[in-house]
């Protein structure tokens, strides 16, 4: 089975744990390869081809761990004078179950594939590394090694540098369970070292790969915008008979229920956007941290506090006065002007009517004829649109910086790779006055239902965060 | 997903193949149209997005470039060829029924209708009103002023301000109030749109009923499609404008042809102020200044004499006059009409255009729907497609391994049993556990025995010695070091200086094992081993003298014991029974921990390896993996011993390493299976890395080893974690161990007992 040499493959291997599936997750955005923190989950090796348009570029292959190194490095080291040593391996000892792992690792190379060895660059070298290495360096097959450190133990990155760059084309730290975009492209790129005549296939695959990406980022944007649109744009309103407003607490108890529904409608909305961008991201599985902002309630006051820009800010952007924007009756004024001294405290609770100390919308009620109508909306808080744009922002960094070799990270193990610190607070808040400005003229005219016709400038400074996360250029905020 | 295929009534496509860059407004109206319908889709099912970009990529790939050819791609042109390529594909795309209904042909034929209709009742107004001017009735010359003023002044009038208006375009505010206030756009918008409502129901009369309930829901869209595109959408009302005027003044000019032809007509002017008629003439002059050249005095416009004779006063009835000259106005009139009304009403439809056509032909399709839809068509359909599970057959499990060397006769002579003669060779594992419990069976009595023998050990030590250290392993690691180097034969010892030189040593080797075949090899191998065995004899036989020195330093005293302590073993193997137990509890605290001596060339002469006199019955051997032998240092030893100790009771006789190359495991079983033991089921204690998962290789020592050792052989598998700070020995992660767990019940090996080394919390002391 001669492959075309133009076709680059990548048998990633290493010997059993040491992450080659989450490698190979991560490389190929693909989180439903079986990942197992138990050693040996992969027992077969598995073709994950990159197709563009309808054509193989390259093709990553999972392979089993080591089984049997020494016997391998004694067998090739006695027949040091084979053309292909890893194939005539695989010949020799087909039909012995005891080498059957090893010969569905040595296939794809003896078929020439080239090779990334998975190391844990967290452990120290043992024999069997060593045994592992000089055995892939009798393949004399193109290449590459990382090290694939997945805990925050440095001291033995050194001694493997020196060990595998004596025997590997190319050594790279590759964290398969923190990897970002900008790593993996990186990462391919340094493929391109290690053959080059798998130059060409590589650029097209990581130019198909960054267009891919820009194309996902232009589409989060557009969800994104959506999602400030409809919220924004969102009211909720409900008839309620007169006779069940007769006292004061039934009135207190349909304003209640007409803020819940109305908060419910626009963390709906956020879900709806939220499962875009995750699908648009490729992740089906997924864990927030448990005390991410993301859990958190979008209304909670612990949100507001976190997110969006602060008050100078607002000021400065010229929308403190937001509910001046429209003819906003906050709730206060409604709880008169239902004719009872029910003061809205009482009414709204607290938490949804209220964000930093401003009612989050207005609520109108129509009499008519034995009933009455409430609505709510649109969203007159000022601050409301740039908390939410803040949080799916992060949930799209989130999203982004997930990487899909993660699934099987021990998120427990105490010397695990940190995720990155906290530097600020929201993203908007980073954004200069004019840009601020920008995304108000669009809330404002999003709140009005309008067209906004400067739309175009806002998307672009959307993209360019989200670019910026991607390339981590700015922090994720990956612990918010 | 590509209907385009399945089409082939696609007459259009040849025309429109090769003219692909020629967009119309038809074309953009269409385009809105597809992009609106898109956007519509995806908004109803965000998930459509998937859909539209396989469709988009592959019309691509399969249409549109090879069509366009070499184009770059994020040029305009590029942009151009494949929008336009991307609409005639959607278009072929649609049912022949309701390509006919699409917004695009919808207007072409709406406009088309609408130019003809204005064309007709231009003509209609323009002889309507040339007849209503040039109505004589024979008592009074019909007044040419009249007919100046409206037909050629007026109109000049509003020509030259919608030429103004156009050429200022470009200027905001006149943008804005031509679009608003226009009669364009008041007027021939909604005419045509209506004119293309009306078409629209023509067609969906005629067609089948869920054509019509699709067009239906689409007609609302035409609506808002013509503000698009700036002045594109513009011309398209100023066209029909354009052809009504040119339609209006065709009409003027073949109504007075027509009725100067057919009739007698008298023309004349008249003024209440003080004009003379040389003055009249002169006006008249430079008005005819565009033809002057042509028609000249007299023809062209009239003469002095003429304009004097045509000159109608009140007082004078008309027959007064020449009417020759009442005649002379004739050509000047058709001429005006046709020079100020006709000519730059031809001019503007010209210019109107071409404009449009430059308009056109300068869209660079950059906005947001497009730029979307470019990128669809451009982006690479990037899938990683999957084959495989990921699961074959789990790890293989080696079966038992049976030795039929010398190495099993010691046990068998000593003991009652014959070691592992029974066991087949046969791999599958089912048969490893059939034979298991048969030879559980016996062996129970036994391995009953021995936990008893242990215990006094056990007691033994904290008694006998317990600041002391058992340093023989370390002893016996070194000094096997030392003996390699002299000798230089065994490569497996090499190996565990660590080195990456390992493979190389391992041909070495691989030769030294061929040669082995014979029982005589495994001899050539022992002697190293036998180091290590000689060694631990030292620390029995040194014991009691230890005693006596224990805290004093190591070294020296190890000297001396190494000699003495035969004899002292020798002893104890006679008594055989449990017993024993207590004279190798004490030699091992003790202490001997000096590794120095054990270099000593003697070992080497004591052949075979042997512990001397055999293993006492509450000695075991120690077997520790490279990966943590070479981490230990002789301080360590003791802990080392004092660790397995704890575990299992038993004292370290000699030890030795493993885990580089067959050669090394060979010489390691090979030197198990030549031990003596004073109480025959053997005894061994390894120690393995447990931060790297079982392998096969792992599975086939223990077996190798099992094999060597007896069937019944008491084996402990201890466990240590990956070191992170400077202890060598940390406890293996709960996670890991319950790797091992399932590996080594695989095994199905009732007498390997699996333990930790180091107990989960109590990491650094020992």
């Amino acid at each position: 089975m001669a492959l075309e040499i133009d076709i680059p493959r990548l048998a990633i291997m290493g010997h059993p744990n040491a992450g080659k599936s989450s490698v190979v997750a991560t490389l190929t955005e693909n989180d439903r390869i079986a990942i197992d923190k138990r050693a040996g989950t992969t027992t077969e090796s598995d073709f994950y081809p990159v197709i563009i348009d309808g054509q193989t570029v390259i093709e990553f292959i999972d392979t089993p761990g080591f089984q049997n190194p020494s016997a391998i490095l004694e067998w090739f080291q006695a027949h040091g004078d084979l053309p292909d040593l890893a194939g005539a391996f695989v010949q020799a000892h087909r039909d012995d179950p005891l080498f059957a792992h090893d010969c569905a690792l040595l296939a794809p190379v003896g078929a020439g594939a080239g090779i990334i060895l998975v190391v844990d660059g967290s452990k120290r070298i043992k024999e069997k590394d060593r045994i592992e290495i000089e055995l892939l360096r009798l393949t004399a097959r193109p290449r590459m090694a990382i090290l694939n450190n997945l805990t925050n133990q440095p001291r033995h990155l050194h001694q493997w540098q020196d060990a595998l760059n004596k025997a590997f084309n190319s050594v790279r730290e590759f964290n398969a369970h923190r990897a970002t975009y900008a790593e993996r492209i990186k990462l391919l790129s340094a493929l391109k070292n290690i053959d080059q005549r798998w130059e060409p296939r590589l650029e097209q695959t990581i130019d198909a790969f960054a267009r891919d990406w820009e194309r996902r980022t232009d589409q989060a944007a557009t969800t994104i915008l959506e999602l400030l649109r409809e919220s924004l744009g969102y009211r909720y309103s409900q008839c309620i008979k007169n006779s069940l407003l007769v006292f004061k607490s039934g009135q207190a108890r349909a304003k209640a229920q007409v803020m819940q529904s109305f908060g419910d409608g626009l963390r709906a909305l956020e879900a709806k956007a939220q499962g875009q961008i995750r699908a648009n991201f490729r992740h089906n599985v997924w864990n927030l941290a448990p005390d991410s902002i993301l859990g958190q309630d979008l209304l909670s006051e612990e949100v507001n506090k976190a997110l969006g820009i602060s008050r100078s800010q607002l000021a400065l952007a010229g929308i403190a006065a937001g509910a001046a924007s429209g003819a906003t009756i906050d709730l206060a004024t409604a709880g008169t002007s239902l004719g009872a001294a029910a003061f809205l405290g009482a009414a709204a609770g607290g938490a949804l009517g209220y964000m930093g100390g401003r009612a989050l919308a207005k609520l109108d009620i129509e009499k008519d004829a034995g009933t009455q109508r409430f609505t709510v909306g649109p969203v007159a808080n000022p601050k409301f649109p740039f908390i939410l744009l803040d949080r799916i922002i992060l949930y799209s960094a989130r999203a982004m910086n997930w990487s899909h070799g993660r699934q099987a990270a021990d998120e427990d193990a105490p010397d695990r790779v940190a995720d990155k610190e906290i530097t600020a607070k929201g993203f908007t808040e980073a954004l200069s006055l004019p840009q601020q400005r920008e995304l108000a003229r669009f809330f404002s005219a999003a709140r009005r239902g309008k067209f906004y016709d400067r739309e175009d400038s806002c998307r672009e400074l959307i993209k360019g965060i989200l670019r910026d996360v991607a390339e981590a250029r700015i922090d994720s905020r990956a612990n918010l | 997903m590509n209907p385009g295929h399945s089409d082939p009534p696609n007459h259009g496509a040849a025309t429109d193949g090769r003219e692909t860059d020629r967009w119309t407004v038809a074309d953009l109206i269409d385009l809105e149209y597809y992009l609106g319908e898109d956007e519509d889709a995806l908004r109803t099912d965000p998930s459509a997005r998937n859909a539209l970009t396989e469709r988009d990529r592959t019309l691509y790939l399969e249409r549109i470039a090879p069509a366009i050819g070499t184009t770059a791609p994020h040029t305009t042109g590029h942009r151009r060829l494949s929008l336009r390529r991307w609409l005639h594909e959607r278009r072929a795309a649609e049912p022949p029924e309701q390509r006919l209904l699409l917004p695009g042909s919808t207007f072409t034929q709406a406009q088309r209708l609408t130019m003809l209709g204005l064309a007709v009742i231009g003509v209609l107004i323009g002889s309507g009103a040339a007849s209503a001017l040039l109505s004589y009735d024979g008592q009074r010359p019909i007044n040419v002023a009249w007919y100046l003023f409206l037909l050629v002044f007026v109109q000049f009038l509003l020509i030259g301000g919608a030429t103004l208006g156009w050429l200022v375009r470009r200027s905001r505010p006149v943008d804005r109030m031509s679009q608003d206030l226009t009669l364009l756009g008041r007027l021939i918008r909604p005419l045509i749109t209506r004119v293309s409502h009306w078409l629209l129901r023509q067609h969906l009369a005629a067609t089948r009923q869920e054509v019509t309930d699709r067009t239906a829901s689409q007609v609302g869209r035409l609506r808002s499609q013509y503000v698009l595109y700036g002045p594109v959408a513009f011309l398209p009302m100023l066209i029909p404008a354009q052809v009504f005027g040119v339609a209006f003044n065709v009409g003027v000019i073949l109504t007075t042809i027509a009725l100067e032809s057919f009739t007698d007509l008298a023309f004349g002017w008249g003024t209440a102020l003080d004009l003379t008629p040389a003055f009249i003439h002169d006006l008249a002059r430079a008005i005819a200044w565009p033809w002057r050249w042509l028609f000249g005095e007299g023809i062209g416009y009239p003469t002095v004499e003429q304009v004097a004779g045509s000159r109608s006063l009140l007082k004078d009835p008309l027959f007064v006059l020449n009417a020759a000259h009442l005649r002379s106005w004739r050509w000047f009139l058709m001429l005006a009409v046709f020079t100020y009304g006709l000519l730059p009403r031809l001019l503007l439809l010209g210019a109107s255009l071409l404009a449009q056509r430059r308009l056109l032909a300068r869209l660079p399709f950059t906005q947001g729907r497009t730029q979307a839809l470019y990128a669809r068509l451009l982006t690479p359909k990037v899938a990683i497609a999957t084959h495989g599970g990921g699961h074959g057959p789990e790890m293989p499990i080696p079966a038992p391994v049976t030795h039929h060397g010398p190495l099993a006769r010691p046990i068998a002579g000593s003991a009652t049993r014959a070691a592992a003669a029974p066991v087949p060779m046969t791999p599958p594992p089912s048969e490893a556990r059939e034979v298991a419990p048969e030879s559980a069976a016996g062996p129970e009595a036994e391995a009953i025995e021995h936990p008893g023998t242990p215990l006094p050990v056990a007691v033994a030590i904290p008694s006998a010695a317990p600041p002391a250290e058992p340093p023989p392993p370390a002893h016996a690691v070194i000094s096997a070091y030392d003996l390699d180097r002299h000798s230089g034969r065994d490569a497996g010892i090499q190996a565990t200086d660590g080195n990456l030189s390992a493979g190389m040593d391992a041909q070495n080797r691989g030769q030294g094992r061929d040669d082995d075949q014979g029982p005589a090899h495994d001899r050539s191998v022992e002697p190293v081993t036998g180091d290590w065995a000689k060694r631990p004899p030292q620390p029995q036989t040194a014991a009691i003298p230890d005693h006596a020195t224990g805290p004093t330093v190591a070294p020296e005293p190890e000297r001396i014991p190494a000699p003495t302590l035969e004899p002292a073993l020798e002893p104890e193997p006679e008594p055989v029974p449990e017993p024993e137990p207590e004279p190798e509890p004490t030699p091992e605290p003790e202490p001997e921990p000096a590794p120095e001596p054990a270099p000593a060339p003697e070992p080497l002469a004591i052949g075979g390896g042997e512990v001397p006199g055999g293993i006492a019955a509450a000695a075991c051997l120690l077997l520790v993996q490279l990966d943590v032998d070479e981490l230990i240092e002789a301080a360590d030893r003791p802990r080392l011993a004092e660790l397995v100790h704890a575990l299992t009771g038993w004292q370290v006789a000699a030890s030795a390493s493993f885990g580089s190359g067959s050669a090394m495991t060979a010489g390691v079983v090979d030197w198990v299976e030549g031990q003596r033991w004073q109480d025959p089921p053997a005894r061994v204690a390894l120690i393995m890395d447990g931060s790297q998962p079982p392998i096969t290789e792992n599975l086939r020592f223990l077996r190798e080893l099992r094999a060597a050792a007896g069937t019944q052989a008491q084996i402990l598998l201890a466990l240590v974690g990956d070191p992170q700070d400077d202890d060598p020995l940390p406890p293996i992660r709960a996670f890991d161990f319950t790797d091992w767990r399932r590996k080594i019940d695989q095994l199905v090996d009732p007498y390997l007992r699996l333990e930790p080394l180091t107990p989960a919390d109590g990491a650094g002391e020992a």
